[in-house]
């Protein structure tokens, strides 16, 4: 199957990842080598075969102490009063 | 003997009755890092201090009754989060995380008295066959500096055959343990999935994702094992089950098992020499009362196609979470907050790590979702069905590990395809959710080691343990150690 820049840019966007165009150019080949390879599934035949749910099992619900928030936030590459500080989500600025 | 050369059992015993002590063993294996792993890269951290200081309360400890483990010094693959001390995952997005927590796998072996010398590199996020995509350098095969350890465990495998540690707990989602055990030497283990907790192991694919250890023998696989396996209630796939005995009932009394060759594992592409070695252990195992016969899986031929959907699907999924809000990285430069995520993502991940959350997306979009993730559960579901079918006729099943020996390092990077193929073997047990042992049989033309793959059904792991136990009384190439070799 044929991947084009197009696709690639597509799946990047959902993927939330950018490309430069060097990199493109070598993540289009190797997908499309991997995409070409998959083309094997579609001979094989499924119908009516496998279950394939897969079931969750839920632990019960009680309260439990919970790691330090201090400890947590340590690990945030901004914060300002006890909050992760990140660019506004609604209404942001400069989106596409 | 060099006490580097020890098994972990045998060191754990020399503790135990006062021959060695904790902070002599951490010593010996410190000093050989420091010889060496400047060239291997084995290890991401080294945290020389705080085992030096844990060896010695470990050996104020001492008493009759502990672990046959207690104060056995071990290597932890990078993507096992670690409390206080930074865990990787081989990426730079990863490069300053600490984590506020152990993983459940990581406790245990605490428990137990072991003692943490260092983070093993690993092919970043584990996505990758030759350890070669850390965002932190390559890691050496200490047979042959030259060749890739494999991957992803590569760093935990390395180390461990260069004498770094006595075991290490590394994690296989298509065969991260059980190759990098076959090209280093060494016996690993993948367990059945859902008997070793997946808490805090840093997930890739996490249906597949399972801890397991690299060792020097069988006997060493079941004592960590032991230590390990269990169910834990913050990993809701892990099952109850009657844990905590292999060592315990190991033998090498193998008559009557009824051991597999799928032919399937036996054809086009398999390096002879490797396939040679290999048929070599099923004579082994004959003479030591096995009965050795040929079986056909028909439906494994589709099994990489099959991992490599499923994988990458779970991939682009679980690292999402990758967006420079709660921790990791996060890029300087952006002007909103979907740049932001664009930004960090871009800048953090490596070129392997992008081309799975790109095919996964794939795979998973509108359009797509029914030809190849749909599909591939549907497969997956036959290849089950094709080895349960298997273990009808027989108790285990006998593979090589991989086509090969240990490659070149850059040969992979160039070639891609030829590194997913090293996988050809491994994979169909994680798609079945099967306990695979991985152990050294000999070496190629240039001395390269060669893996012989024991699979066995769900919960099956004393069985593949006791024939690996019986072959490692009848030969010794598991204790051989890398001679060294040169740099290409």
């Amino acid at each position: 199957m044929e991947m084009t820049c197009g696709q690639v840019e597509q799946l990047a966007r959902l993927a939330r990842l950018s490309l430069t165009p060097g990199e493109q150019e070598a993540v289009v080949g190797q997908l499309e080598q991997m995409v070409e390879y998959l083309q094997v599934l579609a001979q094989v035949e499924t119908e009516g075969g496998g279950e394939t749910g897969q079931s969750c099992v839920l632990r019960p619900d009680g309260a439990e102490p919970s790691l330090a928030r201090d400890k947590l936030l340590s690990q945030a590459p901004r914060v300002a009063d006890g909050y992760v500080v990140t660019p506004r989500s609604v209404g942001e600025e400069g989106a596409q | 003997m060099k006490l580097t050369h020890l098994t972990a059992l045998e060191l754990g015993r020399a503790i135990a009755q006062g021959d060695v002590t904790i902070p002599q063993a951490t010593q010996a294996a410190l000093e050989e890092m420091a010889a060496r792993d400047e060239r291997l890269n084995s290890c991401i951290t080294i945290l020389e201090e705080q085992a030096m200081e844990r060896s010695e309360a470990l050996q104020r400890g001492l008493k009759p009754g502990l672990s046959p483990l207690y104060g056995v010094p071990l290597l932890l693959k990078d993507n096992l989060c670690t409390q206080g001390v930074r865990t990787t995952c081989g990426s730079k997005l990863l490069e300053h995380y600490v984590p506020p927590y152990n993983a459940t796998a990581v406790d245990r072996v605490e428990g137990a008295g072991g003692v943490c010398l260092g983070k093993g590199n690993l092919d970043e996020f584990a996505m990758g066959s030759t350890t070669e995509t850390s965002h932190f350098g390559p890691t050496r095969n200490p047979w042959e500096e030259s060749r890739v350890p494999g991957g992803s465990s590569g760093g935990c495998a390395a180390g461990v055959a260069a004498g770094f540690a006595w075991y290490a707990l590394g994690s296989d989602t298509g065969g991260s343990i059980r190759q990098p055990a076959g090209y280093c030497g060494l016996t690993g283990i993948k367990p059945t999935y859902g008997t070793v907790s997946r808490y805090g192991l840093i997930a890739y694919a996490s249906s597949f994702d399972q801890v397991g250890p690299l060792c020097r023998d069988a006997a060493d696989c079941a004592a960590v094992l032991d230590v390990i396996q269990g169910r834990d209630l913050r990993d809701s796939t892990t099952v109850d089950g009657d844990y905590g005995g292999l060592l315990a009932a190991l033998t090498p009394d193998i008559r009557g098992l009824r051991v597999g060759l799928p032919v399937e594992c036996f054809g086009e592409g398999l390096n002879p020499q490797v396939a040679r070695r290999v048929q070599e252990v099923a004579g082994v195992l004959e003479s030591r009362g096995a009965a050795v016969t040929w079986v056909t899986i028909p439906e494994l031929e589709w099994g990489m196609e099959t991992y490599y959907v499923l994988a990458s699907a779970e991939a682009s999924s679980n690292l999402a979470r990758y967006d420079g809000v709660k921790y990791g990285f996060r890029a300087k430069e952006y002007k909103n907050l979907t740049q932001m995520y664009e930004n960090t993502r871009s800048q953090g991940f490596g070129k392997e790590a992008k081309v799975r959350i790109l095919l996964g997306t794939f795979v998973l979009s509108a359009g797509y979702y029914e030809a190849y993730y749909k599909k591939a559960l549907a497969v997956q579901a036959q290849v089950k069905e094709g080895v349960k079918r298997a273990f009808g006729v027989c108790d285990v099943l006998l593979t090589p590990v991989t086509p090969n020996t240990a490659p070149r390092l850059g040969e992979s990077l160039t070639n891609p395809m030829e590194m997913y193929l090293s996988d050809l073997y491994t994979v169909p047990a994680n798609l079945a959710g099967l306990p695979a042992l991985s152990m050294p049989c000999g070496v190629d033309g240039q001395g390269l080691p060669v893996g012989a793959q024991l699979v066995g059904p769900r919960f099956g792991e004393q069985v593949i343990l006791n024939a690996a136990h019986a072959y490692q009384q009848e030969t010794d190439h598991h204790k051989r150690v890398p001679r060294g070799g040169r740099v290409g």
